[in-house]
C-alpha cells in the first residue's frame, strides 16, 4: 500500500517545464548578420541558451518564443530517453535506479515508452528483464497494468507472472553475481 | 634471423588472408533460378543480408540494379564477418565481368514498414550501397549499434534513408553506455528523414564524416535537429569536415543536448556549409562534462573566420564590430572572440576560450605576453577572469611551463586589473567600455609555440577578447585545437609569411 501511495505521489505531483523567463542578446555583424544568443529559464530554474546567426529583418523575438515551447517539449523526451537507459542498462546502479528523474515527465510518461519498447522486440533478453524487474518493483495495481499494456482480464494473470518470473530471474542472476 | 621469420610471418599471414578472400554476389534483379549460392551472378544471393554468408576478408558485389525491399514487418540484421585486418567489403557494381571491375552508386536495399536495419559487430567498407528503413507512419530506425565488442564502418557514395513518418525513427551510430573502440566513417554520404521529429543519434562512438557536398538526399524532410547527444552514455567524438549542412536553417539545430544527466559528446565541424539561421545547440548543459560543440571556418555565407563553441561554462563567438583597432585580423576583416561564461563557470572550473598562438624564435630572454580584453560597465578582477600561457621554459626539455594572471586560490580577494586607455576598440553596442590588458611574463628556453586562452569564472559574464598576444604577431584571426588557421604575419614589416595549421609551421 505504501508503495502504492508513492506512486501516486509521482503521479499527481510530477510536473512538466514551462519556460519562465525568455531574453535574448542580438549583435550586428560586419557582414549586416546578427549574432543572436536566447536564454530561457525554466520552472526548475534549469538555463538553456541558444545561439544563432540571424539574417536582417529576421523577427528574432517571434522565434524565441516558438523556441521556448520547443525546448519544453524536448526537454521532456530526453528525460524519459534517460531514464529508459538507465533502466535497460543499469550497468552502473544494480537495480537502484537512482538517477531516473521526474522533473520534465512524469511515470505514466515513462511507463509508455517502456510498454513501447517491452514489445517491440528490438530489446536485448537482459533489458526485458531489466524493464520487467523496473516495472513489477513499481508494485501497480491491476487497473494500472491492464491499461498500460493494454490486456483485459483474461489475460493479466498471464502478463503478472511473466513480469513477476522475468523480475525473479533477474534478481536470481544478480545474487549469483561473484560466485 | 629474428626479423626474417616475422617478415615471412606477416607475409603468409598476408597470403591466408588474401587467399581466403572470395567474391559475394547480391543481385534481387537476377532471372530467377534454384540455385542462389552467390559464387556468381547467376547464382547470386538475392538479399543483403546474405552479406552475413561471406568471410572476413570476401568482396560482396551488390547489382548496380539491386533494389530490395524486404517482407512487411521484416528487419534485417546485418552482422558483417570482417575482422580488423581482413574487413568486409560491400560494393555496388557492374554486372558484366566476374569479379567486377567498376564501382557505382545505385544499389538499394529497403525494409517496409516497422522493419529495422542492423548493422552488428563487424568490420565491413561499404561504397554505393544505400540502405531505407520503414514505411507508412510507423516507426523504424537505421542503427549501428552492437555493444558487444570492437566494430568499425566505412560507408562511402550511399544514402542512409528514413522513409516512414514516424516521429521516433532514428539514425543511430553507436550505443549509449559502450565504452569499446567503435568507429564510423563516413564520406559523401547523404541522410533521408520522413519527419521533422527525426534525427540522427550521436550516441557512442568515433565518427569522422568528410567530403559531403549535400547531407542530405533531394525531396527529404528537414528534421528539428539534426544530431541528438541527449540520453545518458552517450559518449560520442565526432568530426564533420566538408559537409553541406546547408539544409538546415532557421528553427533547427545542429545539435540537442537534452536536458538529463549522462551525455558528454564532442563535436567537431571544420569547414562545413551551413544553413541560415541554425541554431547551434538546444538544452541545457547537466554539468561541466557535458556535450560539446565546436565550428570552425563554417557558415553560410562567404565569410573565412566564423567560430564557434559551446560547453557547460559558456559560449565563444567570433564577433566583428566589436574588434581592437590593428588588433586580430584576416587582413580584411577585424575578428574578435564574444565569451560568455554560463552560470555553472567557477574559479575552478572556469570557461576558457580556445588557445590561440604564438611562434617564439628567442631563448633566453624574458618577454611579457599582453592580451586585450574589453568589457560592457564591469572592471575585471583577477578572481573574475584571467590569462593562461604555455610556455616552452624549461631548458633541455620539451617540458612546458604554464602561467596565468589568475588570483592564486578562490579565497584571495581579488585585484583589479588596471584599466588600459592606450588601447583603441571599435565598441558597436557597448554603453561604458573597460579596456584592460592582462599580461604575464615567460622566459622560453625553446623555440617553438606560445599558446594562451582567456579564463572566466564571473557567472553569466561576457567579454571581448582580441586573439593574439600583443608581442609576435601582428596578425592573427582563427586558431583552434589544431593550432592557428590561416595566414599569420610576422611582426616587423616585411617580416616572413607564416601559415599555421594543425600545428605545423610552413615558410613562404
Amino acid at each position: 500500500m505504501i508503495r502504492f501511495l508513492c506512486i501516486f505521489l509521482v503521479l499527481v505531483s510530477s510536473s512538466f517545464g514551462s519556460i519562465v523567463s525568455s531574453t535574448l542578446t542580438d549583435h550586428i555583424q560586419a557582414n549586416g548578420k546578427r549574432n543572436i544568443r536566447e536564454i530561457h529559464i525554466d520552472n526548475l530554474g534549469a538555463v538553456f541558451t541558444y545561439t544563432y546567426q540571424a539574417e536582417d529583418g529576421f523577427d528574432v523575438n517571434a522565434a524565441m518564443t516558438v523556441r521556448a515551447t520547443h525546448i519544453v517539449g524536448l526537454v521532456k523526451e530526453s528525460e524519459i530517453q534517460s531514464n529508459v537507459t538507465q533502466i535497460i542498462e543499469d550497468t552502473e546502479y544494480k537495480g537502484t535506479w537512482i538517477r531516473i528523474t521526474f522533473s520534465y515527465s512524469n511515470l505514466t510518461n515513462l511507463l509508455a515508452e517502456l510498454r513501447s519498447r517491452y514489445v517491440s522486440g528490438d530489446l536485448t533478453h537482459d533489458q526485458i528483464m531489466k524493464i520487467a524487474k523496473y516495472v513489477w518493483s513499481l508494485g501497480l495495481t491491476d487497473n494500472q497494468l491492464k491499461a498500460l499494456f493494454s490486456v483485459n482480464d483474461a489475460q493479466l494473470p498471464a502478463l503478472k507472472t511473466k513480469l513477476s518470473n522475468q523480475a525473479a530471474l533477474y534478481d536470481s542472476v544478480g545474487a549469483t553475481t561473484g560466485q | 634471423m629474428k626479423k626474417y621469420i616475422s617478415i615471412v610471418a606477416c607475409l603468409f599471414a598476408w597470403y591466408l588472408m588474401n587467399a581466403s578472400a572470395a567474391y559475394n554476389y547480391i543481385n534481387n534483379q537476377r532471372v530467377a533460378g534454384a540455385t542462389t549460392n552467390g559464387t556468381t551472378w547467376a547464382l547470386a544471393y538475392t538479399s543483403i543480408t546474405n552479406i552475413n554468408n561471406s568471410a572476413a576478408g570476401d568482396t560482396n558485389c551488390v547489382a548496380f540494379c539491386h533494389d530490395e525491399t524486404g517482407p512487411a514487418a521484416t528487419s534485417f540484421l546485418i552482422n558483417p564477418p570482417g575482422t580488423k585486418i581482413a574487413h568486409t567489403m560491400v560494393l555496388c557494381t557492374d554486372t558484366n565481368t566476374e569479379p567486377p571491375t567498376v564501382v557505382t552508386n545505385s544499389a538499394v536495399s529497403r525494409t517496409s514498414t516497422t522493419g529495422q536495419l542492423t548493422f552488428g559487430v563487424g568490420f565491413c567498407d561499404i561504397d554505393g550501397v544505400s540502405f531505407f528503413v520503414g514505411s507508412g507512419v510507423n516507426n523504424a530506425t537505421i542503427s549501428f549499434a552492437n555493444n558487444s565488442a570492437p566494430w568499425g564502418y566505412s560507408l562511402r557514395n550511399l544514402t542512409l534513408g528514413i522513409t516512414n513518418g514516424g516521429g521516433s525513427s532514428r539514425v543511430t551510430f553507436g550505443v549509449a553506455g559502450s565504452v569499446r573502440d567503435q568507429s564510423m566513417v563516413l564520406q559523401n554520404v547523404k541522410l533521408r528523414f520522413g519527419t521533422v521529429g527525426q534525427a540522427v543519434v550521436a550516441s557512442s562512438c568515433k565518427l569522422l564524416w568528410t567530403d559531403t557536398p549535400d547531407s542530405i538526399l533531394l525531396g527529404s524532410i528537414v528534421p528539428t535537429n539534426l544530431f541528438l547527444n541527449s540520453v545518458a552514455g552517450q559518449n560520442s567524438r565526432w568530426e564533420l569536415r566538408g559537409v553541406n549542412l546547408s539544409a538546415w536553417t532557421n528553427g533547427t539545430t545542429l545539435l540537442n543536448i537534452g536536458a538529463s544527466p549522462g551525455s558528454c559528446g564532442q563535436f567537431k565541424l571544420y569547414n562545413c556549409k551551413l544553413g541560415s539561421g541554425v541554431g547551434m545547440v538546444i538544452g541545457s548543459a547537466s554539468g561541466p562534462g557535458a556535450p560539446e560543440l565546436w565550428l570552425y571556418n563554417s557558415d553560410s555565407t562567404n565569410t573565412n573566420y566564423r567560430f564557434y563553441k559551446y560547453n557547460a561554462n559558456g559560449e565563444e563567438s567570433s564577433e566583428t564590430t566589436i574588434v581592437k583597432t590593428d588588433g586580430a585580423t584576416d587582413g580584411t576583416t577585424p575578428v574578435s572572440r564574444m565569451l560568455t561564461s554560463s552560470t555553472q563557470a567557477s574559479f575552478y572550473n572556469p570557461f576558457q576560450s580556445e588557445w590561440f598562438y604564438g611562434w617564439n624564435d628567442t631563448t633566453g630572454t624574458p618577454i611579457t605576453l599582453g592580451v586585450n580584453i574589453i568589457t560592457d560597465s564591469w572592471t575585471n578582477a583577477n578572481n573574475d577572469a584571467w590569462i593562461e600561457i604555455e610556455s616552452e621554459d624549461t631548458s633541455g626539455l620539451p617540458l612546458s611551463l604554464f602561467y596565468n594572471t589568475s588570483a592564486t586560490n578562490a579565497l584571495a580577494t581579488g585585484a583589479l586589473y588596471a584599466t588600459n586607455a592606450a588601447t583603441t576598440w571599435s565598441i558597436g553596442a557597448i554603453v561604458n567600455p573597460i579596456k584592460q590588458t592582462l599580461g604575464v611574463t615567460v622566459t622560453p628556453q625553446q623555440k617553438g609555440w606560445w599558446r594562451g586562452r582567456l579564463c572566466i569564472a564571473k557567472t553569466s559574464h561576457t567579454i571581448y577578447l582580441d586573439p593574439m598576444f600583443t608581442n609576435g604577431f601582428s596578425r592573427a584571426y582563427m586558431s583552434g585545437s589544431d593550432g592557428m588557421f590561416n595566414t599569420v604575419t610576422n611582426s616587423g614589416g616585411g617580416g616572413t609569411t607564416t601559415i599555421i595549421g594543425g600545428g605545423s609551421t610552413f615558410s613562404q
